[in-house]
């Protein structure tokens, strides 16, 4: 005859009944790659919860964690960076970028607001870089900008040739990975169009050394600004049309088209800016190949990006 | 020694026959109150295993909320999608965000015979999820001033409508022109906030239906007041990949928005004919 259970038997029974549906659940399966790798990235960074922050230090759309020369010079503190040559590149585009932008007439707040973003971000991709390439970590990335950016300093200009970085041949097995799986995973032509540029010019490992990222951040940045600002003429030609049918010959219409062409004069300034940034940091990796590059890549066009994903991997 | 003596007093304590007279209504006492106490751990695991049961349920339903100021970014809870009845067979966590990408409002119109034309225009920076404003504002000397200041945008709706509430002249009053026309829109980004995760053998991939629900309250297309209708709207867009932006309006116009949106994810499938439901 069976013996009936006994109460302790019966919530032994339930508590590891509840423990192997939790382990099922969480442990029993290994993770996919990319999970493993979100999850040693972002840890106390909820991404259910948080508000996913484009500039954060811990990237969740990480894909590889490889190593690099972890015997390497430590990084030197965010005050000293300037005279770092690792760091030489990363101040050479950032002084750029504030040079276009103090440049800008006093009117183009709105451009001065692209290209701040713009310059944050590059200098947060190149902090990245060579943090991941010498294998120590990167999360002071946007502290050091903040430090690099607070910092007053007289700028002048100087020619691309002696902006050249001590970085200039390093690359990055984990930045290729990440590129590797935006041209295969997205399922967007727009990359592998921008990969095909380096290709068909004999360019190799341009996904190893920011090459690639760049091309594919300039590519992305100049569509999304042409797009907005094709809507914007579109649509004040609209209203324009529409001021014209109700205020007759009172010329409202056409003060209108004048401020609007302003607007579209100001995104001008910030795509021709993006060309200039951009062509010096291919300029300073390739020479005048840079030029060719640049050319093609005005041609392109890519669409639908999550800008999230084109930054360089964090470990 | 010690032990031998304590375990043979033990044993002759359990094994001791029930008195006869009052202890065994002290005995039984005893096994009352020993099964009362059992009934109220029986109790207790009954209502700890229903409380059990109903969180698990809770987290399969995963509710839904969004937190946020009016433009900025909107991050669904995670929407877990299972290959099957369990996690087992394979899971996908999504992490739908949705953003405000652009935001335009246009009104002209006549106020007692005085034109008035103004424009506002909010576009999001892609590299850092800031906006960047531009107001245009026409002048009493017939030129535009322009602010790029910030400014609250209060509402979020969809309009295209005019409204005449002119007066004609007649003998005792000059004619009087109150027209107004406005045209404002808004165009929202769907993104992942973070990678797919994924967990299991067989987990669920793309394509996947990522959906942004709001109330709404209709306008009439003219010079009505608010019409009273309230409805429940959903945005629904398609992300064909774990990578990538899908833009979309929301569906309904001369409409104001309830905002945030609760933003969730789920499974899209592939039907007969091709398309993507």
């Amino acid at each position: 005859m069976v013996q009936k259970m006994s109460l302790r038997g019966w919530v032994i029974a339930l508590l590891s009944f509840i423990a192997c549906l939790l382990l099922v659940n969480k442990r029993l399966f290994p993770e996919a790659l990319r999970n493993r790798v979100k999850t040693l990235n972002s840890e106390g960074n909820d991404p259910s919860t948080a508000v996913a922050d484009p500039m954060q230090d811990s990237s969740q759309w990480n894909s590889g964690l490889k190593q690099g020369r972890a015997n390497s010079k430590p990084l030197p503190p965010a005050s000293d960076l300037r005279s770092d040559s690792r760091f030489s590149g990363a101040i050479d585009t950032f002084d750029h970028i504030q040079l276009t932008m103090d440049k800008l007439p006093s009117k183009y707040g709105n451009a001065r607001k692209y290209l701040n973003g713009l310059k944050e971000k590059l200098f947060i991709d190149d902090y990245r870089f060579i943090a991941t390439s010498l294998g120590v970590d990167c999360a002071g990335a946007k502290a050091a900008f903040d430090q690099v950016n607070g910092a007053i300093e007289v700028r002048a200009e100087r020619p691309v040739s002696e902006a050249r970085s001590a970085m200039g041949n390093v690359q990055s097995n984990a930045l290729a990975d990440h590129c590797k799986r935006l041209i295969e995973e997205s399922g967007n032509p727009g990359y592998s169009n921008i990969a095909g540029v380096f290709v068909s010019r004999g360019i190799e490992g341009a996904s190893q050394n920011q090459l690639l990222l760049d091309a594919v951040i300039y590519v992305a940045a100049k569509t999304d600004l042409e797009q907005v600002l094709e809507e914007d003429i579109r649509h004040d030609a609209g209203i324009r049309k529409r001021l014209d049918a109700e205020f007759g010959d009172q010329k409202i219409g056409e003060e209108w088209a004048k401020v609007a062409e302003e607007s579209v004069s100001e995104s001008n300034h910030v795509l021709d800016a993006y060309q200039s940034i951009f062509q010096r940091r291919l300029t300073r990796h390739l020479g005048a190949a840079g030029d060719g590059i640049m050319e093609a890549l005005g041609q392109l066009k890519l669409n639908n990006v999550n800008f999230l994903e084109l930054r360089v991997p964090c470990n | 020694m010690l032990r031998a003596g304590w375990n043979q007093l033990r044993h002759s304590r359990r094994s001791r026959p029930p008195h006869p007279s009052g202890q065994l209504n002290c005995h039984n006492l005893t096994q009352l109150q020993m099964s009362r106490s059992r009934l109220q751990f029986r109790r207790i695991l009954r209502i700890f295993v229903l409380v059990f049961l109903f969180v698990l349920i809770l987290e399969k339903q995963q509710p839904l909320f969004a937190s946020i100021d009016k433009l900025g970014t909107v991050v669904g809870l995670a929407s877990d999608l299972y290959s099957g009845h369990m996690a087992l067979d394979g899971r996908t966590t999504l992490t739908p965000a949705l953003a405000v990408h652009t935001w335009r409002r246009d009104y002209y119109g006549y106020y007692k015979n005085r034109p008035f034309s103004a424009k506002h225009r909010i576009t999001r920076n892609t590299f850092t999820g800031d906006y960047i404003y531009e107001y245009r504002e026409l002048q009493s000397n017939g030129t535009y001033s322009v602010s790029k200041e910030m400014f609250i945008v209060e509402h979020l709706r969809r309009r295209n409508y005019r409204c005449d509430r002119s007066v004609p002249a007649s003998e005792w009053v000059p004619a009087q022109k109150n027209i107004y026309n406005v045209l404002e829109d808004f165009v929202v980004a769907f993104y992942h906030a973070s990678p797919p995760a994924k967990t299991g053998l067989h987990p669920p991939g793309a394509p996947y239906k990522f959906i942004a629900r709001t109330g709404a309250v209709s306008f009439q297309n003219n010079c009505n007041p608010i019409d009273p209708l309230s409805v429940e709207v959903d945005c629904r867009v398609i992300m064909l990949k774990d990578w990538g932006t899908v833009y979309e309006r929301f569906p309904l116009v001369d409409a104001e928005y309830a905002w945030p949106p609760s933003v969730s994810g789920e499974k899209a499938f592939i039907m007969g004919d091709g398309s993507i439901q």
